[in-house]
């Protein structure tokens, strides 16, 4: 434990009653409850925290706010640790652990800076020239500069805490809690309004902490502290303490960060009816050589650590400026001097000063000391030995959040900075964002003479955490790069965690003298959210995969598990792969699964269909309309096989179309589809044919849905339903009961085999199951899962969403094209007739078999006229799906084509390189497997 | 290497002062009223890659290239700056390759470092089925010619340390397709480096110059109206991600295209932990590390058109979860910048390239969010077809006209739903 | 960073994250009377004009009513300035 040398004995807003613990690149410290780490460090009197991005030179504390170039570190250790936090935002906590960041092997003997030195002597734009461009060198040269780059370590993937974001609506939302925002916020709860204040800090009150003015005949800090209890006490009012708001957009959506402490953030999405901005100014650093010296900071950071925290960051400062407001409140600072770039100031001004000496018309052309600034060097050569160096080059208004919202922004000249342009909907800028009186002295701002600047030895920092310098710019500038977007490109200024704050409004200025241009001809970069960085742990909210996507269960889901199931997650969809028995392997499985199922009877859930209820007189006309094949001789009672298009007349989805009376119709569509499916029927159904009188339901929940298949699933299902008739041919439908549950039994088989499709209601699933599972017994019945309904479906050559229906292939493609109805008219009839979709060089469905039948088809295999030896080829196919066939025995594969429908019987090589193989093939019919279909139908 | 190129390499290094980085920039006073052979509209990558293959292949040097803001301040500067020739259909496929060659040396050839890192693609698979798909394409992408493989659960985690295979227990990872040769580059360098190139070589180049109209006679381009003045023209290519549909407009033609924004952002820098490109495509997102240590993440598009140059929040929520899903570290860290862009979207997804109802008039155009990979060779291959009158082999698939014939290269199959692709 | 608040005239006004954008609402269908030909389907299908300024388009309120609505929104400003269910205009 050491004690406190900068820290002032009395005074200050921090709790001494409170003292805390902690640690800074492993050695011990103490400050107070109500520092920052930056107070802490600097009332410990350490000067170099940091190390800079390029350059790795020694920094120390810059400013007191979000605009900290410098002071970034790591807090916590291990898998606790977050990298790049600014320590003027860190909360100083008991027991906080932190460290330097981008310094090896220490903070004071860091061997980067040896880089650094040599990459600046190089200038700027090293990395770009010509001798880095062969690939041998840039690959010599890059993982040294990623290793050199990227500040703190990356953290470890463990102990994240993510929080669910909050939403809020409000009426007026205030954004900052300066004297301002306070006033703005007072205003709407007298007004009855429902208002959200966020303010960055722990406590409101902003400037009001550290002025010494008085509001209302009370001193600032505690009229903030009166407006504090205030507000807090209304019942309309929400107060966000470490809140920032970073990002303001359409609709009034503005999102905030409210910090818990490093690594746990809050997300809040509010919704204002109006939103004040009371966002503050940012003082300005002065340009000169030399000025990144730990011990050369803000004025007004150096009054904050002052009165707020009762620390004094050196003991023999001078202050450097260039107007008015610098010559406020600087009782008890030790200031010895105050530098003034004017080269008169009004007496009026001079008199606040007391006894602190003033100069006038003031240069300063070098700094010196290594590791903290021990005196600065004037034009004329005076040497001035001073600890501290606090620069006050005017204010800059935060308008990020305006610009965001899509405020214009004007450069004032007076100010010399941006202010707000004309007035926003529903957005209020107020107080000092607006250039208010808070900074005062504007008018005699004096803009820095920057050709003062050339032929100086030093380093002129415009960017300090990405060290970017005065003569960076310069260079670029002579490179021929002109505007700002090349320039902050060429040189990364501006680009750093701190969004370049402090670097803004010198760099325009800067450019506007280089170009003789008005700055408004410069513009500036776009303001884009966030703000300031935002932690994605509060992005990303909990389980946001899970909300994005949730994971559904059919209804026979339990019965699935209990029946034994491997389940996979197919699409939205958990579904069960195989009905594994113990120590039975997948492909094992699927074989016993596919076996019984062609040999006895087997069933699958088919419950993720998409299911659909059409109703209307006009019913027929409508699926005539949405699918391309015919279906106006379909009867009562009847189902038949549906193709529907796209619009673009390639095929959107097969699924099947039953008609329960002559003005009702069920449709089913694949799983993958349903959903777009049912957004294009009803598209359909509510855009462009409002005239059609139907309905449409979606039912795909109301209905679990079986798949009985195999020789003995007709008595398995006779023995349930006794009264249903089960003979009918296929495409036939029985209505009635099966083991007691109101069903519909249609007559379809997508293996295959003579089958039955039984849909119950999806209550009576766990019902269903159980009645067939006990029944079935007799039958030699189990259950099978996706894999074995994907096998018997490509022995049978049926097609398949994601496979065949690729989303580029027409029904000529498949081998449907005599399905297409040429007596009507449908979706997608017309541009199917594009010529290219109809021409005979396509590639077309076909089946491909080994010719050796030992030989296995390399899945994912490229279809060619020679074998694989390592050369480029023109594959003239592809298969679209392998498998080994239980049933038919050996590989078998789906293909497409060229040309292929005329090509059976021809031999060619399935190519596989990613594992060198090469398999002879013979092409044949895709349908392998009964195909004249006699096994499900007669 | 040879001693004498050494020595040159090592006098550039340090020669910084003589070393000019950039173009010469017109005004655009002083190109008003002059004839070019060719303008090129749009200053981006691919307008000036065009050019500068104008130039050098061909020595077509009186051509212009003329540009609304800043050079490459379009889709060149806001995109993901991946390169890739993962591509199954041949067409895709084969002008990607053609890229990645190019891209190799293009550095040396231009004298410029353009950091491109050949650091791997790895694209991931959440099912066995996908898996397959992926190895079709691996097969498609090396009987071509190229680097791919694909690997299971074991290769990848070695590949990729610190990759949590489970993905927040949603969209599980089964394995991956990997092309080493794929990666990332610097992308303003590739503007800076056609640009200062193709400016050394002739070409003319005017920025803040944006164009108003197309000055169209007999069914022929005869020029260009922009803010500053007319200038005339024998023939000119449209190269303008994001406003295709303005520019074909004032030629009075419409586009198969749909312009939607997409958005990418980044984190704070963090040392190297991150070394190759990751494709989820749950949902899809895509992640990376800069040379400078920021975490590069982007996503799907918006859904919906937008001119506004932003995104919705939502879209960046859900590409981030997405990453830190399969990367949780990532969680820890901070969103730091988002950009936003406008993807000009074919209604197959992909590029429309070559001639159009305008005698003299080339386009360029629909590349969605995907054509930064292929910069070079739509330069080349531009180059080619407007020199010679002929569309380069290369490009032809993608001629305007294939909408009309049905001759379409539909890579995910997603059909006429730009937002899909 | 925007996310728009849809009016719905059904359920009211709701985040956009309740809708499913779906196609341009600028031209009409042809319709299905077998004498429609490539060309009209071309043009309804693949060519947009990308306006800047107002466009209209239908968006699906899938997680609401499960009416396609018509929108007409600013695509320069994503300022929305009409919201009614399909079935109004025809």
């Amino acid at each position: 434990m050491r004690d406190q040398p900068y820290r002032l004995p009395v005074g200050g807003l921090v709790d001494r009653a409170r003292p805390l613990s902690f640690r800074f690149d492993g050695k011990g410290y103490q400050g107070y409850a109500g520092d920052t780490l930056a107070s802490a460090l600097l009332a410990a009197g350490l000067r170099v925290v940091g190390r800079s991005f390029k350059m790795h030179r020694p920094r120390g504390v810059f400013s007191a706010g979000a605009e900290e170039p410098n002071a970034l570190v790591r807090v916590g250790r291990g898998a606790e640790a977050v990298p790049n936090l600014r320590a003027t935002e860190v909360l100083l906590t008991d027991g906080l652990e932190a460290f330097s960041q981008n310094a090896w092997p220490s903070l004071h003997c860091d061997i980067g800076a040896l880089k650094g030195a040599i990459a600046s002597a190089w200038g700027t734009g090293f990395y770009y020239r010509p001798a880095l461009a062969p690939r041998w060198a840039w690959h010599l040269m890059e993982p040294l500069l990623r290793r050199s780059a990227g500040l703190g370590p990356a953290p470890g993937n463990d102990a994240i805490e993510t929080r669910t974001p909050i939403h809020q609506h409000c009426d007026l939302l205030v954004v900052g809690g300066g004297p301002s925002g306070l006033k703005a916020a007072m205003a709407g709860v007298a007004n009855g309004q429902r208002v959200l204040l966020c303010d960055d800090q722990p406590r409101l009150g902003g400037s009001l902490l550290w002025c010494a003015r008085s509001i209302d005949d009370l001193p600032s800090v505690q009229w903030a502290e009166t407006c504090a209890q205030h507000l807090a006490a209304s019942e309309d009012c929400v107060i966000l303490n470490g809140g920032v708001c970073f990002s303001l957009g359409d609709g009034s959506l503005a999102l905030i960060e409210q910090r818990l402490g490093p690594g746990r953030s809050q997300l809040w999405k509010v919704r204002a009816r109006e939103i004040v901005l009371a966002t503050g100014a940012m003082e300005r650093p002065i340009l000169f050589p030399g000025n990144d010296r730990p011990g050369i900071m803000l004025l007004d950071a150096a009054r904050r650590y002052h009165k707020q925290f009762a620390v004094r960051p050196a003991w023999q400062p001078v202050v450097l400026t260039n107007n008015d407001s610098a010559y406020e409140d600087l009782a008890g600072l030790g200031v010895q001097a105050v530098l003034d770039l004017r080269p008169e100031v009004a007496p009026h001004v001079c008199a606040k000063l007391n006894d602190i000496p003033l100069m006038t018309g003031v240069q300063v052309r070098a700094t010196e000391g290594r590791k903290g600034l021990t005196a600065i060097r004037l034009q004329d050569g005076e040497r001035i030995p001073c600890d501290g160096l606090y620069q006050a080059g005017g204010w800059a208004p935060s308008l990020q959040l305006f610009s965001q919202a899509g405020g214009r922004l004007q450069f004032d000249e007076a100010l010399g900075a941006h202010l707000p342009m004309g007035p926003l909907d529903s957005i209020r800028v107020v107080g000092a964002a607006r250039g208010g009186v808070d900074l005062g002295g504007g008018q005699a701002m004096q803009r820095q003479d920057l050709s003062l600047l050339s032929n100086v030895k030093q380093p002129i920092f415009i960017d300090l955490q990405n060290d970017v310098t005065f003569q960076d710019i310069v260079s670029a500038r002579d490179q021929g790069f002109q505007s700002i977007e090349h320039i902050k490109r060429f040189t990364t200024v501006g680009m750093g965690t701190d969004q370049g704050r402090t670097a803004t409004a010198n760099l325009i200025r800067l450019l506007a003298d280089l170009q003789g241009q008005d700055p408004n001809e410069i513009g500036h970069t776009t303001y884009r959210a966030p703000v300031a960085p935002v932690a994605l742990s509060a992005v990303i909210g909990k389980a946001a995969e899970r909300w994005m996507a949730p994971l559904r269960k059919t209804p026979f889901h339990n019965a699935s598990e209990h029946a034994g199931a491997d389940f996979v997650e197919s699409g939205l969809w958990l579904y069960p792969r195989v009905y594994a028995l113990p120590g039975e392997s997948l492909a094992q499985a699927t074989k016993r699964e596919v076996l019984n199922t062609r040999q006895n009877v087997g069933m699958v859930d088919m419950s993720s269909l998409g299911k659909f209820d059409l109703r209307g007189p006009d019913a027929l006309t409508f699926l005539e309309r949405v699918y391309c094949n015919g279906l106006a001789g379909l009867q009562v009672g009847r189902t038949r096989y549906a193709l529907m298009l796209r619009e673009d007349g390639l095929i959107f989805d097969d699924g099947t179309v039953t008609c329960l009376a002559e003005d009702h119709y069920h449709l089913t569509s694949t799983t993958a589809r349903a959903g777009e499916v049912w957004l294009h029927l009803e598209a359909l159904r509510q855009i462009h044919w409002p005239d059609l009188k139907v309905t449409l339901t979606d039912v795909s929940d109301l209905w679990a849905a079986l798949a009985v298949a195999g020789p003995n699933s007709r008595s398995l299902i006779a023995s349930l339903a006794p009264g249903l008739d089960l003979a009918q041919p296929y495409g036939g439908l029985a209505i009635g009961e099966v083991a007691g549950c109101p069903a519909r039994v249609f007559r379809l088989s997508y293996s295959g085999e003579l089958g039955y499709e039984v849909h119950v209601h999806a209550d009576q699933a766990e019902a269903i199951w159980q009645a067939l599972s006990q029944a079935g017994r007799d039958f030699g019945l189990l259950p099978y899962g996706l894999e074995a309904l994907d096998v018997m479906r490509i022995e049978k050559g049926h097609i398949a969403v994601g496979t065949e229906i690729d989303g580029r292939t027409t029904p000529g493609d498949l081998g449907l094209g005599r399905m297409v109805s040429n007596k009507k008219d449908f979706i997608g009839r017309a541009l199917l007739q594009r010529p290219d979709l109809q021409a005979t060089n396509r590639r077309r469905l076909v089946g491909l078999r080994p010719l050796d039948p030992n030989a296995s088809i390399p899945p994912g295999c490229l279809l060619a006229e020679r074998p694989w030896r390592g050369d480029k080829q023109d594959p003239t196919g592809h298969a679209t799906a392998v498998i080994d066939s239980p049933t038919l025995g050996g590989s078998l594969a789906l293909a497409l084509l060229q040309d292929g429908h005329n090509r059976h019987g021809e031999q060619l090589y399935a190519l596989s390189p990613i594992i060198g193989e090469s398999c002879p093939v013979e092409v044949t019919s895709p349908h392998f497997y009964d195909p004249e279909g006699r096994r499900q139908r007669d | 290497m040879s001693v004498s190129s050494w020595g040159t390499s090592i006098k550039t290094l340090f020669s910084g002062k003589s070393w000019k980085a950039a173009w010469r920039s017109l005004a655009p006073a002083d190109v008003v009223g002059r004839s070019y052979d060719v303008i090129v509209i749009g200053g981006g990558a691919h307008g000036l890659a065009s050019a500068y293959y104008l130039a050098k292949n061909h020595g077509i040097t009186n051509v212009l290239v003329v540009e609304k803001g800043w050079l490459g301040g379009g889709n060149t500067a806001r995109n993901t700056t991946i390169i890739r020739s993962d591509y199954f259909l041949e067409a895709s496929g084969r002008l990607k390759d053609f890229a990645l060659d190019l891209w190799r040396d293009l550095g040396s050839e231009l004298q410029y470092n353009l950091m491109v890192s050949q650091r791997g693609y790895v694209d991931l698979a959440h099912s066995d089925g996908e898996l397959e798909a992926f190895q079709l394409r691996a097969n498609a992408m090396r009987l071509r010619g190229r680097d791919a493989r694909v690997v299971g659960r074991e290769e990848l985690v070695a590949r990729l340390p610190g990759i949590d295979l489970a993905a927040g227990g949603r969209f599980p990872i089964v394995g991956a397709l990997i092309q080493e040769s794929g990666g990332v580059l610097r992308h303003d360098a590739v503007t800076w480096g056609y640009a200062t190139v193709a400016s050394r070589l002739g070409v003319d180049i005017v920025e803040n110059c944006a164009v108003t109209g197309l000055k169209v006679e007999g069914g022929r381009i005869r020029g260009v109206e922009t803010v500053a003045g007319e200038i005339a023209c024998g023939a000119a290519l449209i190269s303008v991600a994001g406003h295709s549909s303005l520019l074909a407009a004032m030629a009075g033609f419409s586009l198969p295209i749909e312009s939607i924004a997409v958005q990418a952002f980044v984190t704070e820098p963090v040392k190297p932990v991150l070394d190759a490109v990751v494709n989820f495509n749950a949902g899809l997102a895509y992640v990376s590390q800069t040379d400078k240590g920021e975490i590069l993440m982007g996503g799907t598009t918006e859904g919906y058109n937008s001119y506004a140059g932003r995104g919705s929040w939502q879209r960046v929520e859900e590409a981030a979860a997405r990453c830190c899903a399969l990367f949780p570290f990532i969680a820890k860290l901070r969103l730091m910048r988002s950009w936003g862009g406008i993807a000009d979207i074919a209604m197959d997804g992909n590029a429309i390239m070559g001639e159009c109802p305008v005698d003299g008039l080339y386009l360029n155009a629909g590349w969605g969010y995907a054509g930064f990979k292929a910069t070079p060779a739509v330069g080349w291959c531009l180059a080619n077809s407007i020199a010679q009158g002929l569309p380069d082999p290369l490009i032809s698939p993608f001629a305007l006209e294939r909408f009309a014939s049905g001759a379409l290269i539909d890579d995910a199959g997603a059909g006429p739903a730009p937002h899909l692709h | 960073m925007a996310m728009l608040r849809i009016p719905c005239p059904w359920c009211g006004e709701r985040d956009e994250t309740e809708f499913t954008i779906g196609p341009d609402a600028e031209r009409s269908m042809p319709p299905l009377d077998g004498a429609s030909d490539q060309g009209a389907w071309h043009a309804y299908l693949h060519l947009r004009e990308n306006k800047r300024g107002l466009r209209a388009e239908y968006w699906y309120h899938g997680q609401g009513c499960g009416r396609w609505l018509r929108i007409v929104r600013d695509t320069m400003t994503h300022k929305i300035t009409l919201v009614a269910d399909v079935e109004e205009d025809a």
